[in-house]
């Protein structure tokens, strides 16, 4: 019975899960779309992906790609990207760029310099400067080959330095 | 860490709010819809939230600053509107005479939305004088209201264009045509009347979702039920009742009448126009039919019995009754009736069909419905109360099929239940209305 108990609770339920990836996928759309207010509806639209396909979602080995890949593709949708914008300034009015006033310059520097890459280079940093994936997990979540995304990367950082950016050699 | 990665970590930063895994949960059932028919209605069981005041009225800061096109059609809402001039005529004057004989209004017969061919059993068909019949079909290949002022083979289609538009109430002086459009992009209904001709067209340009506009016995006013949007921040998702006078133009005034607990929906006058019979769903997650006043005083009370699940309530012409969708558990849903005292209950089709909509005859002898043979696949949309963890869902007929439904009629004395259309496509949400 003990057993049995130990491996119920060992079950992630699809709660856990949404709260366990909400500030990473946060903040990755954050990074992503550049917009604070977008980035959550966005985050909130991506787990409402996983509540409706849990059955399916949670026997997946990697759970959490799949949400990232989900996430990007809803970002990166121009229609899922007007429809979210519309519903953002429902919420907070047309000029959600004033929570920006916030953070401090660099932080702002950092944020439009990465918003002004191309998407496949956004991606790249954003996994690996912000969730720190190694470079093979990268590639799996990019569905592409590590030398692809080496290859991204190093454009990606020569984009970030010529925007003025300190950005030190991938590792 | 290196000082980039450091500074990417607070550009990312942090969710500005927790996660609300109620309102991921209402997204969720939402998920894959491209068209919803709004069958049903989406509510959110058990959330706490931020209340509406009685009485609020949205300023004009509060609406939405666009104006929006309607449909396909060249000019705005609001141009329309100016054409207008006024809400509709609360004296059963229209100022147009578009009432032509149905069927013969010129240039109907090259009308691509209209399929004689969807509709059978005309031929016996009880026609009841001075009653108008308005439904919702996507007998054209987009869900368009149509209008019948005789047999539902001479409905005529009043809407044009794309989106999705249902819940379809004639108002009583038979002019206007309340229903409840949603674009296929966003989320939400809104609130629109049309003129029985389709000359023009106005929409409750009010920053809330809409549904089940229902007119008052004298044309002034339409109850119906309200939310503020799904995503708004920091208010709840219940549904709550409200009143809108639809000749206040300056802000289109609403005023909320029930509210409070649990969540209140699907108003529909008394024909004295006194009382207000509406579904309540409480944190049981049980939906009921409960009834006050038409004024938001006085208490409410509860109608329909424990372990019943009602919801879609209709008043019958003498006001005696109320006919409504029930079902207990998981089973096929099928029309009652019962007494506004809460005496008389009766079970009024039968059968695994499921069956929604109610709507009375103006002879009071038969009801009017809709009914989905396979309606296992849209529990949803027949009774707007699929429970499903935690959450009531709307209509979801792109998540498990296309959107059942056919028109039917079933007399009350006989119990006899005959179909009124037929065919491939889908004929919901009949509502009728006897023109004075």
């Amino acid at each position: 019975m003990e057993q049995l108990v130990e491996t119920i609770d060992s079950v992630e339920t699809v709660d856990e899960f949404c709260h366990r990836e909400y500030e990473r996928l946060f903040g990755t759309l954050r990074l992503y779309v550049g917009d604070l207010v977008l980035a959550e509806d966005l985050t909130q639209e991506a787990l409402a992906r996983a509540v409706k396909h849990w059955p399916r979602v949670r026997n997946m080995d990697a759970p959490g790609a799949w949400l990232h890949r989900v996430s990007i593709n809803l970002a990166n949708s121009a229609f899922r990207r007007r429809r979210a914008l519309r519903r953002a300034e429902v919420r907070a009015g047309p000029a959600p760029d004033s929570y920006e006033d916030r953070d401090s310059p660099t932080v702002v520097a950092v944020r439009e310099a990465v918003r002004s890459l191309a998407p496949r280079q956004r991606e790249v940093i954003v996994l690996r400067f912000f969730q720190d994936l190694p470079v093979r997990a990268t590639a799996e979540r990019m569905g592409c080959a590590e030398g692809t995304v080496k290859g991204l990367l190093a454009d990606a950082i020569r984009a970030l330095r010529e925007s003025g950016l300190e950005v030190e050699d991938d590792e | 860490m290196s000082e980039f990665r450091q500074l990417m970590k607070q550009a990312g930063g942090s969710p500005p709010h927790p996660l609300d895994m109620d309102d991921v949960r209402s997204r969720a059932a939402r998920v894959g819809l491209a068209r919803r028919t709004r069958l049903g209605l989406l509510a959110v069981l058990g959330l706490a939230g931020l209340a509406f005041p009685v009485g609020v009225a949205l300023s004009p800061a509060d609406r939405p600053a666009d104006v929006r096109t309607v449909d396909d059609r060249t000019r705005t809402v609001d141009e329309r509107e100016s054409d207008l001039d006024a809400a509709p005529s609360v004296q059963g004057q229209e100022r147009t005479p578009p009432v032509v004989a149905a069927g013969r209004r010129p240039g109907l017969a090259s009308t691509p939305n209209r399929d004689q061919s969807n509709t059978a059993g005309s031929s016996t068909e009880r026609e009841t004088p001075n009653q108008a019949t308005v439904f919702a079909s996507d007998r054209s290949g987009a869900w368009q209201i149509y209008l019948s002022d005789t047999s539902l083979a001479s409905a005529r289609v009043i809407t044009t264009g794309g989106g999705v538009k249902s819940r379809p109430a004639i108002s009583p002086d038979g002019a206007w045509i309340a229903y409840i459009y949603e674009a296929t992009d966003t989320t939400g209904g809104s609130l629109r009347l049309i003129r029985r001709d389709g000359t023009a067209e106005r929409t409750f340009q009010l920053n809330m979702e809409w549904d089940d506009p229902d007119w008052s016995p004298d044309g002034r006013t339409l109850a119906v039920s309200f939310r503020p949007h799904p995503s708004e921040e920091g208010e709840s998702h219940r549904w709550a009742v409200a009143t809108i006078d639809v000749n206040v133009r300056a802000t289109h005034a609403h005023r909320k009448v029930v509210g409070g607990e649990g969540h209140n929906f699907q108003p529909v006058w008394s024909p004295d126009g006194e009382e207000l019979a509406y579904v309540r769903i409480g944190d049981t997650g049980t939906a009921a039919i409960w009834v006050t006043d038409s004024n938001g005083s006085g208490d409410s009370r509860r109608v329909t019995p424990e372990g019943l699940h009602a919801l879609q309530p209709v008043w019958s012409p003498d006001g005696t009754r109320i006919a409504f969708v029930g079902t207990r558990g998981d089973g096929p849903a099928h029309l009652h009736s019962i007494g506004t005292d809460g005496s008389g209950l009766s079970q009024v089709t039968d059968g695994d069909a499921w069956d929604g909509r109610p709507a009375w005859a103006a002879d009071g002898l038969s009801l009017l419905f809709d009914r989905d043979v396979d309606g296992h696949r849209a529990w949803g949309c027949r009774v707007g109360a699929s429970v499903e963890g935690g959450v009531v869902n709307n209509c979801v007929p792109g998540a498990n099929g296309p959107a059942p439904g056919q028109l039917w009629s079933v007399d009350l004395s006989t119990r006899e239940a005959r179909a009124l259309t037929s065919g491939q496509h889908n004929s919901i949400d009949p509502r009728t209305q006897r023109l004075r």
